[in-house]
């Protein structure tokens, strides 16, 4: 199955990448500011977040922490997952016209989508080089261990995709399900709070959250100057790997009924 | 070469009304889960060698498309076999994946790669697909902004700009104006000069007589005659008439 899969990959890659250009071009073409926005956009979430939950409700415990980059950290890859598989889940039924017109892998567009925001993610990245910069935090070597980390958020958001944009073919609830999930599932992470808020009893059901342990692998890079721990390198990866076997597992076992249900 | 063997379609009719996850669970309890099956083709069983121009004719909901889509591997056959040997074009839908807000230099490179063609074909190719469509001084202007007749002489370029060994073709020799049609229609011709092999839908049994050397002629997914063109297109005549 693997195996099928880098295949397809592979013989569609031109395909893929004209998705990719086509959803790069189509996003930013009539703003002003272009491609800015993707830069901008976490700049500005990072800077409201930080104004509200540093300044007024006080939610950081140790005062010595970096908050404007332990926050755009969390927000940039918090992000990433939200549209990577809010953009996969609806691939499917809109592109209706290619899937019952052409014959052509159905894996190719939740691919796509989740390509495509890799493309805001390396913008979002710079936001967050520029945060760190400004803020004068220090980069190391191990900072090349962050590509690592989006590789497997990268699988991870692909299963999810998967799995989403073929439930999605059936019940088009998911839509407004999901957007629902995603933000129960962001007060869930730590992304603008300190674990350490967190009381004894719950720690542990926040630590299992994969969502976490992607954020937190990065923050252990950037904010702490360490490399994360080997048992943190294997969770990552394997929650990834495993995430994506079961959604294109999924998906493949539904593709074939999609014709009826668009 | 194609060969079809028994092959049969079945979609679940009704299906559209119970998309919501709440209409699911109401009616599963309910136990009214059943779709109306509706089988679109019905053991459809024929034989083309390299080189015939196959005409499909039949009234509206006959299954003619359905039949091409699954020649073309869009739709997986219920029941049966289809075995094609040989590059597919299928020109089901001219234009498929073409977006209005891309000009038409991006078009054509966004639906040829939907079309399967590679890179370096279609930088290769680039130039005879404008010159074909005649639409040189637009390439750099978003498609929004074209007429239909230029959608389709472009959307007609890309699909014939490869050579394939079977082509389909859904009704769609009328694209364009008078001259673009001709053109169209020649370019046709040439394609089946050159040895491929052509599936084709069509209403009117003068296209087929013309260009057709063998027909198909479906009615409510069955088939009701397959042989020369000449033959079936009268005796479709003669029913219709009646």
């Amino acid at each position: 199955m693997i195996p099928g899969f880098l295949k397809t990959f592979y013989r569609y890659r031109f395909l893929m990448s004209q998705l990719v250009l086509r959803d790069f071009k189509i996003k930013y073409k009539r703003s002003i500011l272009g491609v800015l926005w993707s830069v901008l956009h976490p700049l500005f979430m990072m800077l409201i977040m930080t104004v509200v939950f540093e300044n007024l409700f006080r939610m950081t415990s140790s005062g010595s922490m970096n908050y404007p980059v332990y926050i755009i950290t969390g927000l940039v890859i918090f992000n990433y997952f939200t549209e990577a598989t809010t953009s996969a889940m609806s691939s499917i039924i809109n592109s209706f016209s290619l899937v019952t017109k052409v014959s052509l892998p159905k894996a190719v567009f939740p691919v796509s989508k989740v390509l495509s925001s890799c493309v805001n993610l390396f913008f979002s990245l710079i936001a967050l080089y520029v945060v760190i910069i400004v803020t004068k935090e220090r980069i190391t070597v191990h900072h090349l261990l962050l590509i690592y980390d989006f590789f497997c958020l990268f699988l991870f958001s692909l299963g999810i995709g998967f799995f989403l944009a073929a439930l999605t073919v059936f019940f088009r609830d998911m839509i407004y399900l999901y957007n629902l999930l995603t933000l129960a599932w962001m007060y869930m992470t730590p992304v603008f709070y300190d674990l350490s808020i967190v009381g004894k009893d719950m720690i542990n059901l926040f630590r299992v959250n994969p969502m976490y342990q992607y954020i937190s692998f990065a923050r252990n890079i950037i904010l702490y100057h360490a490399v994360p721990s080997e048992s943190q390198f294997l969770f990552i990866f394997f929650v990834g790997l495993f995430m994506l076997i079961m959604g294109y597992f999924f998906f493949k076992n539904q593709q074939n009924k999609f014709i009826y249900y668009i | 070469m194609i060969k079809v063997e028994h092959v049969a379609m079945r979609f679940n009719l009704g299906v559209e009304k119970v998309n919501t996850l709440k209409e699911v669970v109401i009616k599963a309890i309910k136990g009214e889960l059943r779709f109306k099956e509706f089988w679109a083709l019905k053991d459809v069983s024929f034989q083309i060698e390299t080189g015939d121009v196959l005409g499909v004719i039949g009234s509206n909901g006959a299954g003619k498309s359905t039949l091409l889509k699954v020649i073309a591997g869009v739709l997986e056959p219920t029941e049966g076999k289809v075995s094609v040997d040989g590059v597919i074009a299928p020109m089901l839908e001219l234009g498929a994946g073409f977006d209005s807000e891309l000009t038409g230099r991006e078009n054509v490179f966004l639906n040829g790669a939907v079309l399967g063609y590679g890179k370096k074909f279609l930088t290769d190719k680039y130039d005879e697909i404008v010159a074909f469509a005649e639409l040189e001084d637009f390439m750099e202007v978003p498609i929004r902004n074209y007429s239909s007749g230029m959608l389709a002489r472009l959307a007609f370029s890309i699909a014939t700009v490869v050579d394939p060994e079977v082509l389909i073709v859904d009704e769609i020799l009328s694209v364009g104006d008078a001259a673009f049609q001709y053109k169209s229609r020649q370019k046709m011709e040439s394609m089946i000069a050159g040895g491929t092999t052509v599936l084709f839908v069509s209403h009117a049994t003068e296209s087929i007589r013309e260009i057709c050397n063998k027909a198909l002629w479906l009615e409510h997914g069955k088939m009701i005659m397959f042989g020369e063109a000449e033959e079936v297109c009268d005796q479709y005549m003669r029913t219709v008439e009646h």
